[in-house]
């Protein structure tokens, strides 16, 4: 039943039109996460008895942090589909991820280094985790470079599949060595976030501006998707019925 | 000079079903479709950029067809990748012969590669390939020293090398003289006569007697 | 199958020999970058001793992904890589031996030449000791990791830059343990862990990348 279901999924047509009634409701939801997320940590949080307001940064800067790695993993994931069923949406879903997630690490690094400004007084410091967030995105730079090298946009949607997958295996290692290196180097760096001490006000809006970016990523994939799609079926029959019953 | 090798083991039927391949977003060829059995020849043609070679490929496994599949003795090719390949050879637009490699040294690379049936130690069945390609005394010349119709040659010896009942050849006519042409003609014939198969591609028409020769044009499906 | 590997093996060696003009390029490249930095950085013995595993680290690095293309590129233009890939012989073995036969070429000459190196930059025994191993372990991973991104771009026009982006961040992880490894032995301490790491690294690239490489070789070549 699951099969039939990923076929169907793979459907362009039905995919198409799953996706544009799901839109509404991501959307709805999205906002009002974001809005009750912000709300929460920008007005309800307290301050920090350390950082002061500087700290609420991570109401953008983690949940980013955190997308950046979930995306490479659902770009994995539909790398494998991809690779195995050679499902269309699967490789559509995985080109688009890649801009996306190379967007939220870019921004992970971004509020990072705003953030260390006030903490550490340099914009930029060889942190573990900095540092593999921006080896991160040279694995995102490298997979779009890949995809737009490559004239035929299936062989090159093949081919990136292969790049992410052989990029999940390896970013638990960089990512090991990495902080192998700075623990070295550094000795313990100063925790910027540290879990189990952090105050319920503080953590609840945290996490929902985590799901709030999920659901953003969401809707921002589908709608690319859907673009791209209607594109790449251009000359098919169900695109053209969609246009001259519509408009 | 074919004339005393035995009749192949295990030659089989090799067919297509509704093989389209997109290109750029665009239909190559849609819905090919043919059946070929033992003894029987299939001739492509069609114009530059008709899709001929992208078709040998699809049909020797190295391109995937977008739709459709091939199938060789009613399984398709991508189930049984390991046996299939063992009946094929495939010369193709490039030679896939090493320039800097002495023509003894591509042919042995080529015997291993295709698990041959002959010994790579075994001189005296080099020598009659050699002697059957018409590059006896060659043997230790770089590749590179060879001219293009003796190139064209070697890369064809692949064929000769292993018991293999499907020749797939692009166009293999290509830089021979008529000498040349005439030996390759002859090949066909015997491998046919042995109950092969062969799928070509060529600009020249093949002077090939007593053989079902089926043509497919690619233009005409286009 | 053994077979298969060893021709291989042994076809990658003689092309090597018979280009000897090439053969020295990328260690040549490899002290070149080396000797610069003393230049660039000042002769200080206390910085150069100090940084030493680091720069003889990254120009491994660069030698390697300097001569990463020969794995693949010509193999695809001449068409012995569509050949491999129709071959009767699993491709992932024929890859492993393309690897091992471009560290010979490539690799070996580095592992040679870096601990002469590290004593023009007066590290100590301790250091060049460990330096030497972690060369013999790390640049073969290099080479292992190197072959999947050049299948994957061997088939471009312009894949070079594209190359490096996709090779470079997957190398941090040699480069790090590699010189701690160094570092902690020119330091006076263990460089047992870092190494085992290492010897791990090996070990899963050897074991993973074959199979990667294949299947993104079946891409480019389709």
């Amino acid at each position: 039943m699951i099969m039939r279901f990923i076929y169907q999924l793979g459907s362009p047509p039905y995919f198409y039109a799953l996706s544009g009634r799901l839109l509404p409701w991501l959307t709805g939801i999205c906002l009002i996460l974001f809005a009750t997320g912000l709300y929460g940590g920008l007005v309800l949080a307290p301050a920090d008895y350390q950082q002061g307001d500087s700290f609420r940064i991570i109401y953008i800067h983690v949940p980013a942090a955190w997308m950046s790695m979930f995306v490479y993993m659902v770009m994995a994931f539909s790398g494998a589909m991809a690779l195995i069923w050679r499902i269309k949406i699967a490789e559509i879903i995985l080109i688009n991820s890649a801009h996306i997630g190379a967007v939220f690490t870019f921004l992970a690094l971004v509020t990072g280094s705003i953030w260390g400004k006030p903490m550490w007084g340099t914009w930029w410091v060889w942190d573990a985790r900095l540092t593999s967030e921006l080896l991160l995105l040279f694995l995102y730079l490298g997979v779009l470079a890949l995809y737009s090298a490559i004239d035929d946009k299936r062989k090159a949607a093949r081919a990136v599949a292969i790049l992410a997958l052989v990029g999940v295996v390896n970013i638990p290692i960089i990512h090991y060595s990495v902080e192998w290196w700075s623990t070295l180097h550094q000795g313990p760096t100063i925790t910027k976030f540290d879990a189990p001490s952090i105050d319920t006000r503080m953590l609840i809006p945290l996490l929902l501006m985590a799901v709030a970016h999920k659901f953003l990523y969401a809707i921002v994939v589908l709608l690319r998707a859907r673009n791209d799609l209607l594109w790449r079926e251009r000359r098919s029959q169900w695109v053209a019925n969609l246009f001259k019953g519509g408009s | 000079m074919f004339s005393s090798l035995p009749a192949y083991t295990r030659s089989k039927a090799l067919s297509a079903k509704k093989l389209s391949v997109e290109k750029q977003d665009r239909w190559l060829f849609k819905n090919i479709s043919f059946e070929l059995q033992p003894k029987e020849v299939l001739h492509l043609e069609g114009e530059n950029g008709s899709g001929k070679t992208t078709l040998l490929r699809v049909l020797c496994g190295l391109t995937m067809a977008d739709e459709g599949e091939v199938y060789w003795d009613d399984v398709a090719i991508q189930k049984q990748a390991y046996d299939y390949h063992l009946q094929l050879s495939y010369v193709g637009h490039s030679d896939g012969i090493k320039q800097d490699l002495t023509v003894l040294e591509n042919l042995r690379v080529a015997m291993v590669l295709s698990r041959s049936i002959y010994k790579v130690s075994d001189k005296k069945i080099l020598g009659e390939i050699l002697k059957n390609i018409g590059l006896e005394n060659k043997e230790n010349t770089l590749a590179f020293h060879l001219s293009a119709g003796q190139r064209r040659r070697l890369a064809f010896a692949r064929c000769l090398l292993n018991d293999s009942a499907l020749w797939i050849l692009d166009e293999p006519l290509t830089a021979l003289d008529t000498k040349g042409v005439a030996f390759i003609e002859q090949a066909i014939q015997a491998h046919i006569e042995r109950g092969g198969l062969a799928v070509i591609t060529s600009h020249q028409s093949l002077d090939i007697r007593n053989v079902r020769c089926t043509r497919l044009n690619l233009s005409a499906v286009a | 199958m053994l077979q298969a590997f060893f021709i291989i093996l042994q076809r990658d060696l003689i092309l090597a020999v018979r280009h000897r003009a090439e053969l020295m390029n990328p260690v040549l490249f490899f002290v070149l970058v080396v000797v610069l930095f003393p230049l660039g950085i000042g002769a200080e013995a206390t910085i150069l001793e100090r940084i030493a595993p680091g720069i003889i680290w990254v120009a491994a690095l660069l030698a390697a992904l300097l001569s990463l293309d020969r794995i693949f590129r010509t193999d695809m233009e001449d068409g012995s890589l569509e050949q491999m890939l129709i071959s009767a012989q699993p491709m992932s073995l024929l890859i492993l031996a393309k690897i091992i036969a471009h560290w010979l070429i490539t690799g070996l000459p580095v592992v040679i030449a870096g601990p002469l190196l590290a004593l023009f930059l007066g590290l100590s025994v301790e250091g060049i000791e460990t330096l030497f191993i972690t060369l013999l372990l790390g640049t073969p991973i290099l080479s292992a990791i190197g072959s999947v991104g050049v299948a994957l771009t061997v088939g471009l026009r312009r894949g070079g830059v594209i190359l490096s982006l996709l090779v470079l961040p997957l190398y941090v992880p040699v480069l790090i343990f590699a010189s701690q490894a160094v570092d902690a032995a020119a330091a006076g301490f263990q460089p047992a862990a870092a190494i085992g790491m290492l010897s791990a690294l090996l070990l899963l690239s050897l074991s993973l990348t074959p199979w990667a490489a294949s299947a993104a070789l079946k891409m480019s070549v389709s």
